[in-house]
């Protein structure tokens, strides 16, 4: 057997980080407002976008569905944002669940790709948007806790219930 | 098939980040005076050392080596930082290479600050666990380096890797 992380584990995983989140800004809404250079966002808003988003952008692009526009993300309230997550994960539900689909073609199309590099596979573009959403939730975690709100965040696999 | 990412791919991507960072703090040797907190450091150094310490703390706990003691770690140079990964790396790969390797097997931690039902895991998790770990820490770092006014560049998302297809 090879081991490894099956992506139904790692979509768990990516949506328990989600859950905890979204209850920890709903519990400390003025955490939304708190500078973040990251990743050009301003605030911890627009970076929590910018999170849920790419998440829904990359499960459209991976499904061959149109994808939505990112001046047409809402940019609040965070109920809204969420739904972005909700939105991404239905879709990544979908892929999962089709049995005809071909994980390991090197055909997934991204708009900004640059033309040297090399399309993924769906099973490698899938990866990066569940993990993607993991780095950067690390960054989210020390951001509050700088600002003086740590967030007791478990951001490591280790402590997820999405395997044993 | 049920899609995967084989331990052998994060291993890749595990690596690749490291020889970035470990290149990159060998050309900008000030960012490892950065202050940093993270994880109880005090500096980029020993958040480093963190690191790679916790890769060669993991390997071996997983391998069911003696564990490392983390009083002789060294605190620096870098190349000796380094080298806790490498040999880390070694330790994964011995496990990796055994065809027998019991990766469903149980390791129980006694960590406290790890919720009881989070203290049972098995190889496969730790293993993904501790090659994840660093990835994670690398994104910290990178957004330290980039407010303490030097930009490094790093891609560390695993779309940027050629670890995997």
């Amino acid at each position: 057997m090879t081991p490894a992380i099956t992506l139904e584990e790692l979509l768990v995983w990516n949506c328990q980080s989600s859950e905890f989140w979204k209850a920890h800004l709903e519990a400390n809404p003025a955490l939304l407002a708190l500078p973040c250079g990251i990743g050009g966002n301003a605030d911890l808003q627009a970076f929590v976008r910018h999170i849920w988003g790419a998440e829904l952008v990359w499960s459209q692009i991976i499904g061959d569905q149109p994808v939505t526009d990112y001046d047409v993300w809402p940019t609040g309230p965070l109920d809204a944002l969420f739904d972005l997550h909700l939105s991404a994960v239905r879709n990544f539900r979908a892929l999962l669940d089709n049995p005809n689909a071909n994980w390991d073609e090197c055909s997934v199309h991204y708009p900004w790709r640059r033309p040297e590099a090399p399309k993924p596979t769906p099973r490698k573009a899938l990866a990066h948007i569940l993990l993607h959403s993991q780095r950067h939730w690390a960054q989210l975690s020390t951001l509050v806790r700088s600002a003086g709100f740590p967030s007791g965040f478990l951001g490591d696999l280790l402590p997820s219930s999405a395997l044993a | 098939m049920t899609p995967a990412i084989t331990l052998e791919e994060l291993l890749g991507w595990n690596q690749q980040s490291s020889v970035f960072w470990k290149a990159w703090l060998d050309a900008n040797p000030a960012a490892l005076a950065l202050p940093c907190d993270i994880d109880r450091t005090t500096n980029v150094q020993e958040f480093v050392r963190h690191i790679w310490a916790v890769d060669l703390v993991w390997a071996r706990r997983i391998a069911g080596l003696p564990e490392l003691d983390r009083g002789k770690v060294p605190a620096g140079p870098l190349d000796l930082l380094f080298d806790l990964h490498l040999q880390a790396v070694k330790v994964f790969r011995s496990m990796l290479d055994d065809p027998a390797f019991p990766w469903e097997e149980t390791l129980t931690m006694e960590f406290k600050w790890m919720p009881p039902e989070g203290r049972v895991a098995s190889r496969r998790k730790a293993m993904a666990h501790a090659l994840f770990h660093g990835p994670r820490h690398w994104a910290q770092l990178a957004t330290l380096a980039r407010t303490g006014g030097s930009p490094t560049g790093f891609l560390g998302d695993l779309l940027f890797s050629s670890a995997l297809a």
